[in-house]
């Protein structure tokens, strides 16, 4: 009896740290948030700190990756993800990927809606944070640091894992 | 009851779950795609890898997975070249027989050396070929796969519309069955193992 009302405990805690995303206070929460592992491309100089790239990618060099997560709006208004920062990259474009007939094309969208008290999921092959010519190498396990404004709740912090292709 | 019922019982049941294994060996499998009714043979070519000049036809006698992409490709393109890998590693032994070839579909910016690079970021036994514009145009259409370079007011950033499907080539260059960009890795390592059982 005593050890399934430790159980039961165990798991209430564990469900309750589950829910605290870092985002207490605000009515946006974020979930699940992962980064595409990327390498670095064209450089043999691959270890070395590149600091020329932040005009964008050079013709021959640079890589993308994306960032993914699930935004959950839990206040009464609606709110838009409209811009995402990082500094693992040269720019940060809030994109989506969308099949028709067969052929996937991907293009910037000015924000990410999410109803009241609902959801918006950023996943492969739909809307995703477009990281446009990252600095380094991305590499499963690390974090990585972004920040993400909405219209409404403003700007909020949060720390991704990398996470194999 | 008479024991002599028990026995003619339990032998009509044996033969019965015997047919119905057998049925179920021998069908033929359902695959995770479009099947070719008939197999279409793979109009040969010739691109550029890192390693040197690749011929479709000289990749004979194994499977050919082909997909088409760019190394630009944030989203789509990684996606499906992960489940390829991750396909790959199900399929376990059956994967011997299968070949992945990525194919540039942006050859302004893709060179051979990039594309290596890139595939090898996945798989180190995955093959990634470009070519010149018009060579690239004349595969692409060989295939059925569309793609379209959107305009940016950048040269260097803009990116790449095109079909997203992974076409599968038989041991004898015929293409037998396509995959469409929803098929998990899990539906290609199942198909894999498949192919190479029916192919046997």
């Amino acid at each position: 009896m005593y050890r399934r009302i430790a159980f039961l405990s165990l798991l209430l805690v564990l469900a309750l740290s589950a829910c605290s995303g870092g985002t207490a206070g605000s009515s946006i929460q974020i979930d699940g948030a992962w980064v595409r592992a990327a390498a670095m491309l064209g450089g043999q100089n691959m270890n070395a700190s590149d600091t020329s790239t932040a005009g964008g990618m050079s013709h021959m060099g640079g890589a993308n990756s994306a960032a993914y997560f699930v935004i959950s709006n839990n206040g009464k208004e609606a709110d838009r993800l409209i811009k995402a920062e990082s500094d693992v990259a040269s720019a940060v474009e809030l994109h989506i990927s969308e099949m028709k007939d067969g052929v996937m094309s991907m293009h910037p969208v000015e924000g990410v809606e999410i109803a009241a008290g609902g959801q918006a999921e950023l996943k492969p092959g739909s809307y995703h944070v477009m990281l446009i010519g990252i600095k380094r190498d991305l590499k499963p396990g690390e974090k990585v640091a972004l920040k993400l404004h909405f219209e409404k709740a403003g700007a909020i912090d949060i720390e991704v894992e990398v996470r194999e292709p | 009851m008479d024991r002599r019922v028990i026995i003619i019982a339990s032998v009509v049941l044996l033969i019965g779950l015997a047919f119905i294994t057998y049925q179920q060996v021998n069908a033929p499998p359902i695959y995770h795609g479009s099947v070719y009714a008939t197999p279409k043979p793979a109009v040969d070519f010739t691109l550029q890898s890192d390693q040197g000049p690749v011929r479709l036809s000289d990749l004979r006698g194994r499977f050919v997975l082909l997909y088409f992409g760019y190394t630009y490709c944030p989203d789509v393109c990684p996606t499906t070249l992960a489940n390829l890998k991750k396909a790959v590693e199900q399929a376990g032994r059956a994967a011997e027989n299968f070949q992945v070839v990525f194919i540039s579909v942006d050859p302004r910016r893709d060179t051979p050396a990039r594309m290596g690079e890139y595939v090898r970021y996945f798989n180190p036994e995955f093959i990634g070929i470009t070519g010149t514009q018009e060579e690239i145009s004349g595969v692409t259409a060989n295939f059925g796969i569309h793609y379209h370079l959107n305009d940016s007011e950048s040269e260097t950033s803009y990116t790449v519309d095109h079909t997203s499907v992974v076409i599968v080539i038989d041991p004898q260059g015929n293409q037998r069955l396509v995959w469409p960009h929803a098929a998990t890795a899990q539906d290609m390592a199942t198909d894999m193992k498949a192919l190479v059982k029916q192919t046997r």
